[in-house]
């Protein structure tokens, strides 16, 4: 019997595999959320040391207490939550620490999430569409390249590239709107 | 803008000395030659297309806009160095004036991608052809003068030069596209 990769196995399943102790799932899990757990740190104007304080202890309460979630399609979401306020409580004791510190006065977080949702929510669609379809909408948004850069790397005529992008990002807007649904090939 | 006769307002708006070089102008021709493309798309709501074509004219409204304030700061820096040329601590101007090309070829592979959108856009549309057309047009006329600019600013330009070379290549698929796009 083959056991599926922990890196290909949705949050749901990903969850229950950490339930069980299986260490190569929960270093998936931390290696899938690390990002998001350091954008919500960075939101609140954590950086260096004290956005790695806010990793260590949201990771740590998180393997404590995942027996406490009750829906495992939530846990994004709970990562999220554990985060924020593992994020506050490090401002407000730097506050009480250095009542003039900067940090507290320009850190903005609810739209800065609200993006880093938006972008996780993108990135996870993302991840959904066929690679064919990942390669191409990464090389034009994220890379910069041109039509003719991208045809002559994926070896088609350049005059259908910009046809292809807007194919995909049809599939990536089914995919974001109905996270359930498998992507057309 | 148009209606309240903003465009004038917003050529004058600069002080004497204080307008854009010929590439980032190119720049700015090539993001609002963008903008017409998006705005072409989106008035085509049935086709199939449009909201790609839409998502795509933006992105490269924003990559020239990007491009034009780089441009600028290059060619501020090549100004200078003429400026002081000659003087004991200016600015080289060689270096200077080789350093603008990137980003010029940069605005010409730009203008490239924009009139194949245009073209996808024009073959697609029939309300907004002609701008999609016009736009087509203006982005292969925007890359022939980028071509201009790459070769008047390499200082030792030799006909294999590969930047002279990459120029003269943009032109052609710019041409290539422009043919492309259907008649009014």
């Amino acid at each position: 019997m083959t056991t599926t990769p922990a890196s290909a196995l949705p949050d749901v399943d990903l969850v229950v595999r950490c339930r069980e102790r299986d260490s190569a799932a929960w270093h998936e899990l931390v290696e899938r959320f690390s990002r998001y757990v350091y954008a919500i740190a960075r939101a609140y104007g954590l950086y260096g040391p004290d956005a790695e304080d806010v990793f260590q202890d949201t990771f740590r309460r998180v393997y404590e207490r995942l027996g406490d979630l009750r829906r495992e399609e939530a846990v994004r979401a709970w990562i999220g939550q554990v985060a924020h306020r593992v994020s506050l409580d490090s401002v407000r004791r730097r506050r009480r620490e250095s009542p003039s510190d900067e940090l507290v006065e320009t850190a903005q977080p609810d739209e800065a999430l609200t993006r880093i949702e938006l972008a996780m929510d993108v990135h996870a669609a993302l991840a959904r569409l066929p690679e064919p379809c990942r390669e191409v909408l990464d090389r034009f948004f994220t890379r910069d390249e041109s039509y003719h850069t991208i045809s002559e790397e994926l070896g088609l005529p350049p005059g259908t590239i910009a046809s292809r992008i807007s194919r995909c990002l049809d599939r990536l807007r089914e995919s974001w709107e109905d996270p359930g649904t498998r992507p057309r090939p | 803008v148009l209606q309240a006769g903003g465009i004038r307002q917003a050529l004058e708006s600069t002080g004497p000395g204080e307008q854009p070089g010929a590439g980032a102008v190119t720049a700015l021709l090539l993001a609002q030659v963008a903008a017409v493309v998006e705005m072409a798309a989106m008035a085509e709501p049935d086709w199939s297309g449009s909201t790609g074509a839409v998502a795509q004219a933006w992105l490269l409204r924003e990559r020239s806009l990007e491009l034009a304030e780089r441009n600028q700061a290059r060619y501020a820096a090549a100004l200078a160095a003429l400026a002081g040329a000659g003087a004991p601590e200016a600015p080289a101007l060689e270096p200077a004036l080789a350093d603008s090309i990137g980003p010029l070829l940069a605005i010409g592979e730009t203008g490239v991608d924009v009139a194949l959108l245009a073209a996808e856009v024009a073959a697609a549309t029939s309300r907004t052809r002609a701008d999609a057309i016009a736009a087509c047009h203006l982005a292969a006329g925007a890359t022939r003068a980028i071509r201009v600019l790459v070769e008047s600013n390499l200082v030792v330009a030799t006909p294999e030069d590969a930047r002279a070379e990459r120029a003269a290549t943009l032109v052609r698929r710019a041409a290539d596209a422009a043919a492309s796009c259907p008649e009014p």
